[in-house]
């Protein structure tokens, strides 16, 4: 039967590195290379691209050099040190603890958590949201109820209490804890879109093609929604930076003397710091604050790219 | 020997309400039909928007469930998933749609899109499969340039095209074309039915060529089934339906085709309502009290009609 096509084509497999060099000719630009036009059109974003991207490279290579159990030592006689100081770039707080590097660990356990939960949580979030939208009938109905279970019940409150329970944990396991409470949101959204992606055309050429139900889920409708993902996403990780620092806030976050952005934060509690001691909590608010605005920068432009009427880059081949 | 036998398929929706969502009432898209499709044909099935001629073709290719009745292929009732499955039914009976750009996915290229089938039925090295997507885009006349492309790049003509290349991948049987010109201007239509016809010279596929076009389908089909509220009221050759239409329906769809000729326009006129006053009054000769249409009768060896017993006796007698 393959003779047959071969039969009637006047194309043989000689000809086939010729044409395919002359398809490549004519091929749409990659995703890759819209991306990149669309990095360097919008100079803010890549701006915010570089800022991100060197930020975590040195807050995660200057923590290696950084002792932590000493740096939280007390130091009676460094006692709220002024900022550009020697050993104090930043000033130390009431303990006498350098400000500068307990922004650079906290930053890298921040990060790191809020790195982890969006890629567990997003994950489990839009597996969810597309099987349940995509089989619909009584799978949806099961999982749906499931979500409204996970939605009533009181995300803070609960987090809070598993932690004071639970005697040993770390980074890892709050962020295994945090997962299992952040996931709804994103599932609603990818399910309502999956449901609407399921209906089309093509996923009905898909079944007709032969073609199994997970391969229509995350080859065929995935793509389709993915400038949702992303700009899901990236709003989500810009979120959920402050998901650890809120908790270290506070106090139910990272185990005690543990450096962490929502304990410098928390420094902004004592009137007498927010008047006085300016150094001890605006560093790492100021931290907070351009990491959001730069992530969502880059997820805008990560839309841009997925979404061709919202293009800016130059269109020519 | 035939390639798909249909026998009394009937496809119903369940419609819910009341206090429990109980089933209140049913809507009978199709409600026992009965053909069958020879090798090498293109048989022709036509009716009015929501007459169930989509569901049948849909049914036939697995995308609706079949309430009752049987699709046999091969000898075997192909109504079950798990058989289709099992025999690797799509390979063999594939389906072209109405509207060319939803049903390609926008997100891909079109080598992915024209290899789907390909990769879910057959085992082909890149090389292979690259060569046999250029081979059938070559079929379809379309270059090697459109390999890289995606769907949006494409004219109407040109999507359907790739639409009739990625059906004919696996070299099927059968493939169930539903409407496939419709969404397409004149001169377009003509080139992608040509195409058509072009690809079951060379392949010597089946077509169940779905439309509401009488045009269109004398163009194509050489045989046909005249489809009204579900039911089928007439099936016969190309011959038996333009020339010797003895059910009411398909005289008024025939009568509804438009003339360009304008020195007769006053006998059309005429024409038309002489039918359609027929249709009128003799409503109880061609449906039964719920507006259905009566079984299918043999008048000749290929023409069967839907028309009331006594007329049936009455026709012969004429005959």
């Amino acid at each position: 039967m393959e003779n047959k096509i071969d039969k009637k084509s006047t194309i043989s497999a000689a000809d086939l590195k010729r044409l395919s060099a002359e398809a490549e000719q004519e091929a749409a630009p990659s995703g890759f290379t819209i991306m990149a036009r669309e990095f360097i059109a919008d100079k803010p974003a890549l701006i915010a691209l570089i800022i991100i991207l060197a930020f975590f490279i040195f807050v995660t290579v200057a923590s290696f050099f950084i002792d932590v159990p000493k740096m939280m030592e007390t130091n009676i006689l460094a006692y709220y040190n002024e900022p550009f100081t020697k050993d104090f770039f930043l000033g130390a707080d009431s303990a006498g603890r350098s400000i500068a590097k307990q922004l650079i660990v906290g930053s890298r356990d921040s990060i790191g958590i809020a790195l982890g939960l969006t890629v567990i949580s997003s994950t489990f979030g839009i597996c969810w949201g597309m099987v349940s939208g995509y089989f619909g009938g009584t799978a949806d109905l099961v999982m749906q109820r499931v979500y409204d279970f996970m939605m009533i019940i009181p995300m803070l409150m609960t987090i809070i209490v598993i932690v004071t329970i639970i005697p040993n944990y770390n980074a890892i396991t709050l962020t295994l804890i945090l997962s299992c409470f952040y996931w709804m949101g994103t599932s609603r959204l990818i399910r309502s879109r999956t449901l609407a992606e399921t209906q089309k055309d093509y996923v009905q050429a898909s079944k007709a093609f032969g073609t199994s139900n997970l391969k229509i889920i995350f080859r065929e409708i995935m793509p389709n929604i993915s400038s949702l993902i992303i700009v899901d996403t990236t709003l989500s990780f810009a979120e959920n930076m402050g998901v650890e620092t809120g908790l270290s806030y506070l106090g139910f976050g990272l185990p005690m003397g543990t450096p962490s952005l929502g304990t410098l934060i928390a420094n902004a509690n004592d009137p007498e710091n927010i008047t006085h001691y300016w150094w001890t909590w605006l560093p790492a608010a100021l931290e907070i604050i351009i990491l959001c605005l730069s992530i969502s920068y880059v997820g805008q432009v990560l839309r841009r790219t997925l979404n061709a009427s919202q293009r800016r880059g130059k269109q020519e081949k | 020997m035939s390639i798909i036998e249909v026998k009394d398929l009937t496809v119903h929706y369940p419609i819910r309400g009341g206090f429990w969502n109980r089933v209140v009432d049913t809507v009978k898209a199709v409600d026992g039909v009965s053909f069958s499709i020879e090798p090498g044909e293109t048989f022709g099935l036509v009716g009015e928007s929501g007459s169930g001629k989509s569901t049948t073709g849909k049914s036939i290719v697995g995308l609706e469930t079949a309430t009752s009745g049987s699709i046999l292929y091969n000898g075997v009732d192909v109504t079950k998933r798990s058989v289709r499955r099992r025999m690797q039914y799509n390979r063999d009976i594939q389906m072209i749609f109405q509207d060319s750009l939803s049903s390609l996915n926008p997100r891909k290229r079109i080598e992915s899109i024209i290899a789907e089938p390909l990769r879910n039925f057959e085992q082909l090295s890149p090389e292979d499969e690259k060569l046999r997507v250029l081979q059938l885009l070559d079929i379809v006349g379309l270059g090697p340039d459109a390999l890289y492309k995606y769907p949006y790049q494409f004219s109407g003509g040109q999507r359907q095209r790739i639409g009739v290349a990625r059906a004919v991948a696996t070299d099927p049987k059968l493939i169930i074309a539903d409407e496939p010109v419709s969404a397409l201007d004149l001169s377009v239509q003509a080139q992608v039915l040509n195409f058509m016809k072009k690809v079951q010279r060379d392949l010597g596929v089946s077509y169940l060529f779905i439309s509401h076009d009488l045009g269109v389908v004398r163009h194509m089909c050489t045989r046909i089934a005249i489809m009204h509220r579900g039911r089928l009221v007439e099936i016969g050759t190309r011959d038996d339906i333009y020339n010797h239409p003895l059910h009411i329906y398909t005289q008024r769809l025939l009568a509804a085709i438009p003339e360009t000729n304008v020195d007769h326009r006053e006998e059309h006129r005429k024409h038309r309502l002489e039918i359609e006053r027929q249709y009128e009054e003799e409503q109880s000769l061609y449906y039964d009290q719920d507006g259905g249409a009566f079984p299918l009768v043999a008048v000749s060896p290929t023409h069967s009609v839907a028309l009331a017993p006594k007329t049936i006796a009455a026709e012969k007698a004429g005959r």
